[in-house]
């Protein structure tokens, strides 16, 4: 259910959800998957192998090379659908075939893949993408606190 | 691990705030509470079996874009049509509405932009180091 609202004071009023701002120091963690000099980002990957069993490997992506002078873009791809969903504490997920690629950028919290006896942790920043097909042998088990995600259903 | 801060209160919906446009063309700053819950039995869905839903719907295309330092716009809308799902991956924006209202977006927040016509909104690097966000574009009727 959505439920919309338009309380806002005027007069510039600030909204700070939660009532946090971001720690003035130290690197922000969602951010870790960035290479310093902007240019790449490191992602997870979901591999759907020629003997059709899945791996997990890390990998980097390079931005898009966007001629806008303001900004950077990276994983830029049509979609098909999105969801923002959350896992329980330690909860499984057993290798269920994706029926297309998708992405999954963990929001709060984190989960662990493991596949082909390849172990990874993925936590809070982590952009996760799935080649279509994957899932045979993959299990995830979200972390200790759960995780909350969004997912995308990538289109071709 | 301490409750996200896009958590409500009670910890049963994501809080966001949101840019929408009035019946008369106006724009304005507020909130959106996407709602956890079970999915249905039996429906359509991509998220995993067991997880709680907070939102989901169809898309058209993301992007993450990394703006830099600096960066502000003036008033704009998105495209026609298009609803933006949003998460701030790092750095702060200032978003405002003609009509005052605002609000402040950081890093581990969503955010959904609305406004698709009308007087539009602002969007200033509130911080001076740039900013990084995660963008789903999405019909605006769905």
């Amino acid at each position: 259910m959505i439920r919309r609202r338009s309380v806002l004071a005027g007069g510039g009023a600030a909204l700070a959800i939660g009532g946090l701002a971001q720690a003035a120091e130290g690197r922000n963690p969602l951010a870790a998957a960035f290479a310093s000099d902007g240019k790449s980002m490191k992602v997870i990957r979901i591999l759907l192998k020629n003997d059709g069993k899945t791996r997990v490997a890390e990998g980097q992506v390079g931005d898009d090379e966007s001629p806008y002078p303001l900004f950077k873009q990276f994983l830029t791809s049509k979609a098909s659908a999105v969801a923002i969903y959350g896992a329980p504490a330690h909860h499984k997920i057993a290798g269920a075939k994706a029926p297309a690629k998708a992405m999954l950028f963990i929001c709060a919290g984190e989960t662990v893949f493991k596949a082909g006896g390849v172990t990874q942790r993925c936590p809070a920043g982590t952009a996760i993408l799935v080649d279509s097909g994957s899932g045979d042998g993959l299990t995830e088990t979200a972390g200790p606190d759960g995780y909350t995600a969004i997912k995308v259903q990538l289109a071709d | 691990m301490a409750k996200p801060k896009f958590m409500s209160a009670d910890g049963t919906a994501i809080v966001a705030p949101r840019t929408y446009t009035d019946d008369q063309g106006k724009t304005h700053c507020g909130v959106v509470d996407w709602h956890g819950g079970p999915v249905p039995p039996g429906e359509a869905t991509i998220v995993p079996a067991g997880c709680t839903r907070y939102y989901e719907g169809k898309a058209i295309s993301m992007l993450i874009r990394q703006f830099v330092p600096g960066m502000k716009t003036d008033y704009h809308t998105d495209p026609a049509d298009q609803h933006q799902v949003t998460f701030m991956i790092d750095g702060e924006a200032a978003v405002g509405a003609k009509d005052g209202t605002s609000f402040h977006l950081h890093a581990g927040e969503f955010a959904s932009v609305e406004d698709d016509h009308g007087e539009g909104h602002t969007a200033v690097d509130a911080t001076g180091k740039g900013f990084t966000q995660l963008f789903v574009a999405v019909p605006a009727k769905s």
